[in-house]
């Protein structure tokens, strides 16, 4: 594919093996000259030098405060998977695309856990469990897996409305797992597992035997997103 | 940390903001409260605006399904969030919205909204702060709308009326 790049936005579609060296690259690490040549050729690289619009990107792509890893699944399709490096000064997405491509996108911090929300479909949602119910960790992981093979096989919940809304394909299974880097380097992270089903929003806890389901208004799951911009 | 607050009637309502909000006086025909906080560290003023509209008795759920329509197509970049009506012990109903949009000074802001109609008006409160600081200004949005909603349910320590 031909690298694409929007100086004003800034924002970048590139294949996988362009988006590899400009990530290489922007970690100091050796890139060959033929893999930045593609980077030169979009004007993301002239010569050795990233373009200025583009060096917070990857600055934030070398040392990010915040790590962010989106993954969504929804049955019958494929998952989505969204890669996301913030700093003080920008936020950078990376969307797959078909054939082996990549839409990287530079927006403003705040404006991160949006695009979050966007890509994961929160919004308004009926809640029918009253209250958070500790259910077999392996119940449910099977029931809302990814594998078909394994939701066809898997066990009742033994909750009939979390049976119900994990029967059928209306209805998504999404994880964040975000990152942070202390200024001495330390890494600490956590995770936010949600359930988005006809029946209402979930976040998930899970432990090794027991998983606590807890039914959540959207705004609730909103409050999480943005408290990732914050210290863990 | 406990929050004292300040209560105000306005037309026939009861506001309350948390204590030292400045009410603005300078505001435009038709906007009869607005009230502000002091900036936060981003500089952003939390703030709440009441705005009124006429309502027909038979006219509210057209009124909400405009209200969404209008915020959807006037508000830059806007995200519905949630979106849900509270029954109260008196039988009135609100509706709650919550919500992102980019201000006109390019502010990203989370909105907490209440709207009710009474009496052939539409009242709606909505608070606002910046989404990066939305995690620690939740409850208190929240209290304002709970005490907006249904004051006659909420504590009345700490509370100063005007």
């Amino acid at each position: 594919m031909t690298p694409r790049y929007d100086r004003a936005a800034p924002a970048l579609r590139l294949s996988v093996a362009d988006f590899t060296a400009l990530h290489d690259w922007s970690h100091g690490s050796a890139v060959d000259v033929e893999s930045l040549e593609g980077l030169r050729d979009a004007g993301v690289m002239r010569g050795d030098v990233i373009d200025p619009p583009l060096a917070p990107v990857a600055q934030a792509l070398a040392q990010p405060v915040i790590r962010q890893h989106l993954v969504v699944r929804r049955p019958a399709q494929s998952a989505l998977t969204v890669d996301v490096w913030i700093t003080g000064d920008v936020g950078v997405l990376m969307l797959p695309l078909p054939d082996d491509a990549v839409d990287v996108i530079a927006v403003p911090p705040p404006a991160v856990p949006g695009f979050v929300a966007r890509l994961a479909r929160l919004g308004p949602r009926q809640q029918v469990l009253p209250a958070p119910v500790t259910v077999e960790t392996r119940a449910v992981s099977d029931r809302a897996s990814a594998d078909p093979g394994a939701r066809a096989q898997a066990r009742p919940i033994g909750v009939d409305v979390l049976d119900d809304a994990l029967t059928g394909d209306d209805w998504a299974a999404w994880t964040l797992e975000i990152g942070w880097t202390h200024h001495r380097g330390r890494q600490v992270g956590e995770a936010l597992h949600v359930l988005d089903t006809t029946e209402g929003l979930f976040v998930v806890e899970p432990e090794a035997d027991d998983t606590l389901v807890v039914p959540v208004e959207a705004r609730e799951v909103w409050r999480l997103l943005t408290g990732t911009l914050g210290s863990p | 940390m406990k929050t004292a607050w300040d209560d105000h009637a306005v037309v026939d309502v009861l506001v309350s903001v948390p204590r030292g909000w400045e009410v603005v006086s300078d505001l435009p025909d038709g906007l009869p409260f607005a009230a502000r906080g002091a900036p936060t560290e981003h500089g952003f003023r939390p703030n709440v605006v009441l705005t009124l509209d006429e309502v027909a008795d038979d006219e509210v759920a057209d009124w909400e399904q405009s209200s969404d329509v209008l915020m959807s197509e006037t508000m830059r970049d806007h995200l519905l969030i949630d979106r849900g009506h509270v029954e109260r012990a008196d039988g009135t109903t609100f509706l709650q919205r919550t919500g992102q949009h980019v201000t006109d000074e390019g502010w990203i802001v989370t909105f907490d909204q209440w709207t009710f109609a009474r009496g052939g008006t539409g009242y709606t409160l909505t608070a606002t702060v910046t989404s990066v600081d939305f995690d620690e200004w939740a409850d208190v949005l929240a209290e304002i709308g709970h005490r907006f909603a249904d004051p006659t349910d909420a504590p009345t320590d700490g509370r100063e009326s005007t």
